[in-house]
C-alpha cells in the first residue's frame, strides 16, 4: 500500500518536473514520456500490490461522486469513477484516504489539479479561455435568435400586401386535388 | 476464386459503376436527355450488387478463416463464436467503411427507383449525381486507402479476434448497423436539397423527403438508445451516456436532423423558412461526416495526432466539399428565397421555430464543448477537459425549454393562437405547477420535481388534444369514444405518431433527470460469506467459480442477496457478476449483472478478486432509479416513428408510392 503510493507520487513528480507547456508544440513529448513512465511504474507496483498487500479499500458513494468529476489520465474519455485502469483505481484509493482524513471534495480536487493541471477536471474552470465554453449556450442562442429575428422581420415586411402562395405551391395543390379526384 | 480476390474485384466493379452513374447523371443534366437518366438509374443496382458482393466476400473470408486476408488476420480468430464472426466486418475501420458504403448504395438504389416518377426528370439527375458522388468517395477511400481485402504474404494460423469490448455483448450486432443506417440515410434529403437548389424548385422536396428524413432520424434515434443500453450493460460503470467525443459525434447530427424535421413543417404548411431548411439538412449531413472524421482520425483522443491518419485528411476534405456544395448553392439562389409571411410567436410555427432554435443551440454547444480543448491548446498550449459535468449542466436549461415548447407547440393552431387554446394552456400550466409542487413536497430535488412537472405538462397536452378530438368526432358522427379514438389514430397517422414520439421524449426527460440525480454507487471488498448491508440489501459472497468458454475464460462471483427494506423489494435473489478474460487482452472485462425493475435497477459488478486463494472479491453496487423507463421511452419513440412512416390513407398515396415501393 505504502509502496504503491510512493510509486504513484514518483510518477506524478516526474510528470510535474518535466511539464513545461506553453513553450513549444513538442513540449508534450517529455510530458507524455514522464506520464508513461509513471503509469508503467504504477501498473508494475499495482501488480506487486495485488500479490502482496491485499484487496482494494472500500469505497463510499462520496468517493464516486468526486471521482466522476476527474479524468482518468491514461484512458480515452473515461472518468476516474468508471475506469478500471491502475491509475484510476489508485485515484479512487487516494480520494477515499483523503475523505477519511476529513478533506472536502474541493480540497481533493485541488490535490489532483496541483499534480495534473486543470486538464484533470471534467468540468472546465470558469475563468480564462474555458470561461468561454460556459458562455457557448448564450452565444449560440443569441446568434441564432438574431439571425432568426432578422429573417422574420424581412419576411414580415415583404408579406404586406403580397400574394404569399408561390406558383409552385399552387401547382402542387392543384395536382393533389386532381389526383384525389382520380383516386375516387 | 478466393474471397479476397472476389471482394477486391467487386469493389473495383462498384467503383466503376459509381463513376459511370455519376457520369450518366451529369450527362442527363447537361443534355436534358432522359436516356442518360435511364442509364444512371441502371447503374444504381449494379453498385449495390458490387458492394453487397464485397460485403458477403468479407463475411465468407471470415467464416472460412481465410487468414490470407489482412482484415481477417487482424480481427478474427478461429475460436470466435459464429455470431461474433458475422459481426466482425464492422469491428474495425476497413470493414465499417464497407458496411457504410453498402448501405449508402442501398439508399441510392431505392432513390433511383423514384427518379422520373415522384422525383421529376429535372431534379433526378442532380439528386442521383449527388448520391453517386458520395458513393464514389466511399468506394475510392476503400480501394485506394483502407482496402478490406489487402492480402498478407504469410497468413498466420490464427488471429487475435475482434476487440474484446466488441464481443462482450450481442448489441454489437445491432447498434453500429442502426447508426450507419441513420447516418447514411441523411444523405437522401441532402441530395434532394442539392437538386432542388440547382433546378430552382424550392418547395416540393420538403414534402418528398419527409419519409426519408424520418427513416434516417428513426434509425439514428434507435441507434442512440441502443448504444446507451449497450454501454449500460457492458461497460460496468452503470451509466448510459457520458458525453464523450464519440457519443457527441452521434448526437450532433441527431439534433440538427430533429431541427430539420420540425422546420420543414413550417415550409410544408406555409412555404416559409426555405433557406433554413436547406441549411439544416446540409449541416445535419455534414455533421455525420464530421462525426466520422472526429472518431476515425484520432483528433480528439490524441490531440497531437491531428489529421495524421490518411482517413482523417480525406474525411476533412469531404466535409469541406459537402459544406461548400450545400452553402455555395444556397448563397447562389438566396436572392430567390426571399420568403414573405408573418410568423407570430404564439402559433404552431412560432413554437416549431423556437424548437429549431433550441435544437440548433444544443448542437452548437456540444460541438463547441467537444472541440474547445483543441482550441484552448492551440491558443495557449494549456490542456483542459470539457466533459460530462459541463454538458449535463448546460443541457438542463435547454432541455427544460425544449420540453416546454414540445407540450405547447402541438396545442397551438397554425398562424394565430385564438382564445380557445387558453383553456388548454391553463390546464397544462396547472399540471406543470402541481407536478413540480408535489415533487418538492415529497422532498425531491428541484430538478427532478421540475422534470416531473414537465412530464405531466406534456401528458396533459396530449390528453387534452385527444379528448377534444374524440369528443368532436364522437358527437358529430354519433360513434363511441373508443371508435372515435381508433378512427383518429388511423386517419391522422402523422399527428398520432408524433404524439407518441413526444410522450416518449417527455418520459425520457423524466427518466434521465431521476436516474442522474438519485444514482448511488458503492464498492466493498467482501470475504467469503461476509455480509454487506447496503442500500436496503444484505449481500453475501459465495465461493468464486471459474468458467471455460470457447473464446474466453470467466471468473464468476456468485452473490446471494436478500432485500431488507420495502424500497428494495424484488431485488433479492442471486447475482452472477463476472470478469471475462480474453486471450488478446491483458486486462479482464467486467460483465455486470443487472436486475431491472420499474423502480430501481440493481447493478452488481465484480471489480477484483483474490488471485491466490479466492478468499475475497471486490464488488461494486450501483443502484439507479427509473433506468428501465428510459428504455421504455426509447421503444415508444421508435414505435411512434414507425407509425409515422406507415403509408397514410388514400389521397396522399400517389406521392408516397415511390419510397414505399
Amino acid at each position: 500500500m505504502i509502496q504503491v503510493t510512493v510509486f504513484f507520487q514518483a510518477g506524478f513528480k516526474m510528470a510535474e518536473r518535466k511539464t513545461t507547456p506553453r513553450d513549444s508544440l513538442v513540449s508534450w513529448l517529455p510530458r507524455a514520456a514522464a506520464i508513461a513512465v509513471g503509469v508503467v511504474a504504477l501498473l508494475f507496483s499495482g501488480a506487486l500490490a495485488q500479490a502482496s498487500v491485499g484487496p482494494p479499500p472500500d469505497l463510499s458513494p462520496e468517493v464516486f461522486q468526486i471521482a466522476k468529476t476527474l479524468r482518468c489520465p491514461v484512458c480515452q474519455g473515461e472518468s476516474a469513477a468508471e475506469s478500471n485502469s491502475g491509475v484510476a483505481t489508485e485515484m479512487r484509493r487516494i480520494i477515499a484516504e483523503q475523505l477519511a482524513q476529513g478533506k472536502t471534495a474541493g480540497e481533493i480536487r485541488q490535490f489532483f489539479v496541483a499534480r495534473y493541471g486543470d486538464w484533470i477536471l471534467y468540468e472546465p474552470p470558469k475563468r480564462g479561455l474555458t470561461l468561454w465554453v460556459w458562455f457557448s449556450p448564450l452565444v449560440g442562442l443569441g446568434v441564432l435568435a438574431l439571425v432568426l429575428w432578422r429573417y422574420l422581420a424581412a419576411a414580415r415586411s415583404r408579406s404586406v400586401g403580397a400574394d404569399n402562395v408561390s406558383t409552385e405551391e399552387l401547382e402542387r395543390a392543384e395536382a393533389s386535388l386532381s389526383s384525389k379526384t382520380e383516386d375516387q | 476464386m478466393s474471397a479476397g480476390l472476389l471482394g477486391g474485384v467487386s469493389l473495383l466493379a462498384s467503383l466503376f459503376f459509381s463513376v459511370l452513374g455519376l457520369a450518366f447523371s451529369g450527362l442527363a443534366y447537361r443534355f436534358r436527355d432522359t436516356r442518360y437518366l435511364e442509364a444512371a438509374k441502371r447503374a444504381a443496382p449494379l453498385v449495390f450488387a458490387g458492394l453487397a458482393a464485397a460485403f458477403l466476400a468479407l463475411e465468407w473470408a471470415l467464416i472460412t478463416h481465410d487468414f490470407s486476408v489482412k482484415y481477417v488476420a487482424l480481427h478474427h480468430s478461429v475460436k470466435d463464436p459464429l455470431w461474433v464472426t458475422l459481426v466482425t466486418p464492422w469491428a474495425a475501420l476497413e470493414g465499417s467503411i464497407l458496411l457504410w458504403a453498402t448501405l449508402q448504395s442501398l439508399y441510392t438504389w431505392l432513390v433511383s427507383r423514384a427518379a422520373g416518377k415522384q422525383l421529376d426528370v429535372w431534379r433526378a439527375p442532380i439528386a442521383l449525381a449527388t448520391l453517386f458522388g458520395i458513393q464514389v468517395f466511399f468506394v475510392s477511400v476503400m480501394v485506394f486507402m483502407v482496402n478490406p481485402f489487402t492480402a498478407v504474404a504469410q497468413p498466420p494460423l490464427d488471429g487475435n479476434g475482434p476487440n474484446p469490448l466488441l464481443q462482450n455483448h450481442w448489441m454489437m450486432a445491432v447498434h453500429p448497423v442502426l447508426m450507419y443506417l441513420g447516418f447514411v440515410g441523411l444523405s437522401v434529403p441532402f441530395a434532394y436539397a442539392v437538386s432542388s437548389m440547382v433546378v430552382r424548385r424550392y418547395q416540393s422536396w420538403v414534402h418528398e423527403t419527409r419519409f426519408w428524413t424520418l427513416v434516417a432520424w428513426g434509425f439514428l434515434t434507435a441507434a442512440i438508445f441502443a448504444g446507451g443500453w449497450w454501454s449500460y450493460e457492458v461497460l460496468g460503470w452503470g451509466g448510459y451516456w457520458a458525453f464523450d467525443p464519440v457519443e457527441n459525434a452521434s448526437i450532433i447530427p441527431w439534433f440538427l436532423a430533429t431541427a430539420f424535421l420540425h422546420t420543414v413543417q413550417v415550409q410544408e404548411r406555409r412555404g416559409l423558412f426555405k433557406a433554413w431548411n436547406f441549411s439544416f439538412i446540409t449541416l445535419a449531413f455534414a455533421a455525420t461526416v464530421f462525426g466520422t472524421f472526429l472518431t476515425r482520425s484520432g483528433v480528439i483522443q490524441s490531440v497531437h495526432a491531428f489529421a495524421s491518419g490518411p482517413i482523417g485528411v480525406v474525411f476533412l476534405g469531404f466535409l469541406l466539399l459537402v459544406l461548400i456544395v450545400g452553402f455555395g448553392l444556397l448563397s447562389k439562389v438566396s436572392a430567390e428565397l426571399k420568403d414573405a409571411g408573418e410568423i407570430r410567436f404564439n402559433s404552431r410555427e412560432g413554437a416549431l421555430l423556437g424548437g429549431a432554435l433550441l435544437f440548433g443551440t444544443f448542437a452548437f454547444v456540444i460541438l463547441v464543448g467537444t472541440l474547445w480543448p483543441l482550441v484552448v491548446e492551440a491558443a495557449s498550449g494549456a490542456k483542459v477537459s470539457v466533459g460530462a459535468p459541463f454538458f449535463f449542466q448546460v443541457s438542463i436549461p435547454l432541455g427544460v425549454a425544449l420540453l416546454l415548447l414540445m407540450g405547447a407547440g402541438p396545442v397551438l393552431p397554425w398562424r394565430n393562437a385564438g382564445t380557445q387554446v387558453r383553456r388548454n394552456l391553463f390546464y397544462m400550466g396547472l399540471s406543470l405547477g402541481l407536478g413540480t409542487g408535489a415533487g418538492l413536497a415529497l422532498g425531491l430535488s428541484l430538478g427532478v420535481s421540475l422534470a416531473l412537472g414537465l412530464f405531466l405538462y406534456n401528458l396533459a397536452a396530449v390528453a387534452l388534444m385527444f379528448s377534444q378530438g374524440i369528443a368532436e368526432r364522437g358527437t358529430s358522427l354519433k360513434i363511441s369514444a373508443l371508435q372515435a379514438f381508433l378512427e383518429l389514430a388511423a386517419t391522422n397517422k402523422r399527428r398520432f405518431g408524433s404524439h407518441v414520439v413526444h410522450v416518449g421524449v417527455a418520459l425520457a426527460g423524466l427518466a434521465i433527470a431521476v436516474s442522474q440525480t438519485y444514482r448511488i454507487e458503492s464498492e466493498k471488498t467482501l470475504r467469503l460469506s461476509e455480509v454487506w448491508n447496503v442500500a436496503g440489501l444484505e449481500v453475501r459472497l459465495l465461493p468464486l467459480t471459474l468458467q471455460e468458454e470457447s473464446n474466453r475464460q470467466a471468473i464468476i462471483a456468485p452473490l446471494k442477496v436478500r432485500s431488507t427494506s420495502r424500497l428494495s423489494w424484488g431485488a433479492g435473489g442471486s447475482y452472477q457478476p463476472r470478469l471475462n478474460f480474453y486471450p488478446s487482452s491483458r486486462t479482464p472485462l467486467a460483465a455486470p449483472h443487472v436486475r431491472y425493475s420499474l423502480f430501481n435497477d440493481y447493478y452488481f459488478v465484480l471489480q477484483e478478486f483474490d488471485r491466490d486463494k479466492g478468499a475475497w472479491a471486490t464488488i461494486r453496487l450501483i443502484v439507479t432509479p427509473m433506468v428501465l423507463w428510459l428504455w421504455i421511452s426509447g421503444a415508444l419513440i421508435a414505435l411512434g416513428t414507425l407509425y409515422l412512416l406507415l403509408p397514410n390513407a388514400a389521397g396522399f398515396k400517389k406521392g408516397a408510392t415511390a419510397p414505399s415501393a
